[in-house]
């Protein structure tokens, strides 16, 4: 079978092969769940937002330029996409516990109470950060983005993503080590 | 090398990303400032913990709701007659010019039944109010039958929508009041109530809110 890029792929569901849509949705539907989790530390919220970000793309697919790399003008619409929400449930909490997930691997109590004290403090740090320092974070450390990328999907020059990284990073530091 | 532009370099410098130079600078820097190598420590501690929160396996219920969805599109696709071919500017050629001309044609067509059909139109009119004001009701009672799903974040949505809608049945306000109140879920039930907001010149909202204000 012949393989296409992202950007092939998207071209096709553009011309109304929807199907091509498929294999964008296995590759990025995981990284999309997770970014929306960490953002809003609501499962089956995360769960629905991920399917709008496909939803979107079906709409809106005529609107897609094959110059644009694919991934940078999903994760401009997963941005769209959690704003909203955002404006819409600002006073949604979270239905999301780590505590719930146990691993049944071979990790002694200790260590997994050691685990879980380290995981809710970074939650704990992340929180404090504001929606633009957290969503920085998560697109340049969660999502391994780089700063050319990043750029591309918020519109501000590489410089100023830079910046924008290192402070949030400084600040998400502070906060974790007041904690430890 | 000052304090001041280490910060700025760190993450890159931990991770490898800077020239060589700068990294000898770097680290002679390093050897001497207290300051600067607590942060360098803190900063690749702070690195190696955020692997911690690796990703989360989402459930099998968001790759069936994607299929579903993708069959759903693909049929109304297929159901329009008007799929628009990707546009090139090569294509000009006399067929393009006959299918402009084919077109005005059609529209005078068009315009000519158009003037027969005026004195029908009145009818149809009455036809296409009955018809919306249907399409209303159903939207109505759709919404109003999803605040009974089980999951909180569909109810959730299900009181967005209706909060969205501008009118509003008292039917509605009334399931509204009872969400408000019994919603196991307390965002369903803020949701409820910023929904209900709007109405709360309504006797029935008022006392829903005192009442469960009083609890």
């Amino acid at each position: 079978m012949e393989k296409f890029n992202d950007e092939q792929l998207m071209q096709k569901v553009k011309n109304g092969d929807l199907d091509s849509l498929a294999p964008l949705f296995e590759k990025y539907h995981v990284r999309l769940y997770n970014f929306f989790l960490r953002l809003t530390q609501n499962k089956d919220l995360s769960g629905d937002l991920t399917q709008n970000v496909f939803r979107r793309i079906i709409s809106y697919r005529e609107s897609y330029n094959e110059d644009w790399k694919f991934k940078s003008w999903m994760y401009q619409i997963a941005r769209n996409v959690h704003l909203k929400n955002y404006q819409e449930n600002k006073f949604l909490r979270s239905d999301y516990q780590e505590t719930e997930e146990l691993n049944n691997d071979s990790k002694s109590a200790l260590e997994e109470m050691e685990m879980e004290t380290r995981k809710s403090n970074l939650y704990e740090a992340l929180n404090q950060l504001s929606p633009e320092q957290r969503e920085i974070i998560e697109l340049s450390r969660f999502q391994g983005l780089k700063y050319q990328e990043i750029s591309e999907i918020t519109g501000n020059s590489v410089t100023a993503i830079k910046v924008k990284v290192h402070r949030a990073m400084h600040k998400l530091r502070e906060l974790y080590f007041e904690l430890v | 090398m000052e304090c001041k532009n280490i910060q700025n370099i760190l993450i890159d410098f931990i991770e490898g990303n800077v020239p060589d130079d700068v990294k000898v600078q770097l680290e002679e820097h390093l050897l001497t400032c207290t300051q600067c190598r607590k942060e360098h420590k803190q900063t690749h501690q702070l690195i190696e913990e955020l692997s911690v929160l690796e990703d989360k396996t989402p459930n099998v219920q968001l790759k069936e709701d994607f299929y579903t969805m993708l069959e759903q599109e693909k049929e109304l696709i297929t159901k329009s007659p008007l799929i628009k071919k990707p546009y090139s500017e090569n294509n000009l050629s006399i067929w393009s010019y006959i299918k402009y001309a084919a077109s005005a044609i059609i529209l005078l067509g068009f315009g000519f039944l158009l003037g027969r059909n005026m004195q029908i139109q009145s009818v149809k009119n009455s036809e296409i109010a009955a018809l919306r004001s249907e399409l209303y009701s159903m939207q109505q009672t759709a919404t109003t039958a999803s605040l009974s799903i089980p999951t909180a974040s569909q109810r959730l949505k299900a009181v967005n929508t209706i909060n969205e809608q501008v009118k509003v049945d008292i039917k509605t306000v009334a399931l509204l009041i009872n969400t408000f109140k019994t919603d196991e879920n307390i965002n369903v039930r803020m949701a409820a109530a910023n929904a209900l907001s709007k109405y709360k010149e309504s006797p029935d909202v008022r006392d829903a809110f005192l009442e469960v204000l009083e609890k």
